[in-house]
């Protein structure tokens, strides 16, 4: 009861505090810059050293707890309301990923500070602000993946867009910036307009904000023989998943993506093009695990109309993707096209999780463990990808692709590294791409999708086509530009995401292994623990709606 | 009775402002339109017994909102009568998505069984009292997330606002 648990204080108890540990650095991380900010009159290097700090603090937390396999779920929930944030291997791995990329993405600012290009002096400037920012972006896009609660999961996509929107336009004088910040802005108003309606239908028809308890009332619905659910489920499910989308890159919620790519400076570019994504993804892994498979002993006829949205969507995606991609001259652009094709791939994969597998509904579906070695994949290739662009573009101030004339002999180092990381963005064996994408393709193949599968296919082969301008331009053409100084530790982060791409290549099969015991969390959430807590925390309180009136879901009362 | 009278008198409000602010050809009137539709939205949730959202709908949305959006006409349109007309494919294709949204909509609400609560138990639960308790125990993290949210973006929107040096 609220009443006796306000005059006791009521706290959550210090082992649930614990479990959001990784949350929490972030937090102080936040903290920690705005007041070294005061304190050492905004002192740039400090900045970035709190961030470092803070990520490798984090990712150290989240490690601890990714070993430790403890419990899967951290919920204040005083009510037994079922969890506001879950704290499993699955989300735990995602903001591992997130450290060690946020870990790049400031050392790219760092290296970028040496360049005498004009807007690294805003950088230099305001490094506070922008490292608040980013943080806090990185801060939203780890609460995307451990909660299931429709109310937390707004939040934290807002919490993840809001911050990126204010880095887009971080160049302030840059008409291109701003610009792209404002499409930005107005894309994601819409879609998380969007998004959020799809909630408040689930909200006002099953009463609650916890996904798997609707879940599990969809499923006790389907067992009562309900059929006016078809219509409004596939109309409230694809609404709430359209602000998931735009995250992705989806089309048609893709506009923002090329602009913003372009007008970002090349850090916010590196962070968007993986995290915002990978992010995206664990969430929509996370929704449709928790509400397709809690049902998925009735088959739902909503959730095959779903399904299907999110296959067109995903071949739609990858076209679109790869044909925009041929004729731009920008590199940021084309990375942009190109990782929105990539969105696409690993939406294939989202498409087939409605299907049941041989294996059962204990096990990990294979579309999980596709799409998180996918991700682990696609993370080396942008990482590596980006920098290359990023030491090209500080030596010589341009971003077209005319930049990487000659690279093979102005820089030999960097233009090896960039060959490999594009053949395995194409997908070539025996780079970690082709093995990514053929486990992937694999799933859907596997899932029933043929015709999703012979559109990747020939999106592999058109895409070949500008992945290999790329790599002419650097070893063909050849127009007398000077050498490039690229910094040695910029060689060096270059150097060991093209050696992880050729390893993930050779051995993603352990890769696979690891992927599938992080992603087998899911479940757990539906099937061990939510459902006993929910049904034993739930004692005195009976108008929380929990497991057992679920079969009378339609009419609570 | 009268509740039904006030609840059609608020609605064709705020539905008629809204009709408003989309076809008036002047930005500034198209403001005041949109105050009829915040203050009849904010009536319904009065009528509905949400009194807490309905004050906050008055003060930050009626308030706050609307005064910002007025005073950001002011100061950045050239001529404070500035007027903005869409083209005609722009208006016709807006407006086939509005009607097929429309119809999708009414369809969709009349068609659920929406579950029914209790009154009484109901306006229960929405005293501010109650809000309060559920904001400081069960909505605990997302109400920590949401200030971590205000910070953050408040930072950001101050650097972005701050003129150069």
């Amino acid at each position: 009861m609220p009443q006796s648990m306000l005059a006791s204080m009521w706290m959550p108890s210090a082992e649930e505090l614990s479990q959001l540990a990784p949350l929490f650095a972030l937090v102080a991380t936040i903290v920690a810059l705005l007041l070294a900010a005061m304190f050492t009159n905004r002192n740039r290097n400090v900045a970035a050293s709190i961030v470092t700090l803070g990520a490798i603090g984090t990712g150290l937390l989240a490690w601890k707890r990714l070993q430790s396999g403890a419990p899967s779920w951290a919920g204040f929930d005083p009510n037994g309301m079922g969890p506001m944030l879950i704290s499993d291997t699955f989300s735990q791995f995602f903001i591992v990923l997130a450290c060690v990329f946020m870990l790049v993405v400031t050392a790219m600012w760092w290296l970028g500070q040496k360049s005498d290009l004009p807007d690294s002096e805003v950088h230099r400037m305001d490094a506070t602000e922008f490292f608040v920012l980013f943080v806090g972006s990185a801060f939203g896009m780890s609460l995307m993946v451990s909660t299931t609660n429709l109310l937390m999961i707004i939040l934290a996509v807002e919490m993840a867009s809001l911050p990126s929107y204010g880095i887009t336009a971080f160049r302030k004088k840059n008409r291109v910036a701003a610009e792209a910040s404002m499409k930005y802005v107005l894309f994601g108003a819409i879609t998380s307009a969007i998004m959020i309606y799809g909630a408040s239908l689930l909200y006002g028809y099953y009463q609650t904000l916890d996904l798997a308890t609707i879940g599990m009332k969809i499923a006790a619905d389907m067992q009562a023989g309900a059929t006016t659910g078809t219509l409004f489920l596939s109309v409230a499910v694809f609404a709430f998943m359209v602000g998931i989308a735009f995250k992705v890159s989806a089309v048609p919620f893709h506009f923002w993506c090329p602009d913003v790519f372009q007008g970002a400076s090349i850090e916010v570019t590196t962070w968007l093009s993986v995290a915002s994504k990978a992010a995206g993804l664990g969430l929509m892994l996370r929704v449709l695990s928790v509400i397709i498979c809690a049902p998925s002993a009735f088959p739902v006829e909503a959730f095959k109309y779903v399904s299907l949205a999110i296959a067109i969507m995903a071949a739609l995606t990858c076209t679109v993707g790869n044909l925009a991609a041929y004729r731009q001259m920008n590199l940021k652009r084309l990375l942009a096209y190109s990782s929105i094709a990539h969105a696409g791939y690993m939406l294939m994969a989202v498409a087939i999780l409605w299907s049941p597998t041989d294996a059962g509904i204990g096990a990990a579906h294979p579309a999980f463990s596709a799409i998180v070695s996918y991700i682990i994949v696609y993370l080396l290739m942008n990482a590596g990808a980006f920098f290359v662009v990023a030491m090209v573009y500080w030596s010589t101030g341009s971003e077209s692709i005319t930049a990487m004339n000659g690279l093979i002999r102005r820089s030999p180092m960097l233009a090896v590294c960039m060959a490999i990381i594009l053949f395995s963005l194409v997908g070539m064996p025996p780079l970690g791409g082709f093995m990514a994408k053929f486990y992937l393709l694999m799933a859907v193949w596997k899932g029933g999708l043929y015709w999703l599968v012979v559109i990747a296919v020939l999106n592999t082969l058109i895409s070949l086509y500008y992945y290999a301008r790329i790599v002419r331009a650097m070893i063909l053409t050849d127009d007398g530009l000077p050498e490039i100084s690229a910094p040695m530790s910029g060689q060096l982060i270059v150097a060991m995401c093209t050696i992880g791409i050729i390893l993930t290549g050779v051995l993603l099969g352990p890769m696979k292994e690891i992927a599938n015991n992080n992603a087998s969390n899911l479940y757990a959430v539906v099937k061990s623990d939510v459902a006993p807590r929910t049904a034993s925390a739930a004692g005195p309180s009976a108008a929380t709606p929990n497991t057992e009136n679920a079969d009378t879901a339609p009419t609570i009362p | 009775m009268i509740e039904d009278a006030a609840f059609y008198i608020f609605a064709g409000v705020s539905l008629f402002s809204a009709i408003a602010v989309v076809l008036s050809k002047n930005i500034v009137r198209a403001a005041v339109g949109l105050l009829g539709t915040l203050g009849g939205v904010a009536c319904l949730y009065f009528l509905a017994d949400a009194n807490l959202l309905g004050v906050i709908q008055l003060i930050v949305y009626a308030g706050g909102t609307l005064i910002l959006i007025v005073f950001g006409i002011m100061l950045t349109s050239q001529s404070p009568w500035v007027g903005f007309l869409p083209t005609k494919v722009q208006a016709i294709a807006a407006s086939i998505v509005a009607v097929i949204l429309t119809i999708g909509i009414v369809r969709l609400v009349t068609l659920v069984p929406w579950a029914q609560r209790n009154p009484d138990e109901l306006s229960q639960s929405l005293t501010v009292k109650s809000i309060g308790d559920a904001l400081l125990t069960t909505y605990l993290v997302p109400f920590e997330v949401a200030s971590v949210l205000l910070l953050v973006v408040m930072i950001g929107a101050a650097y972005l606002a701050r003129t150069e040096k």
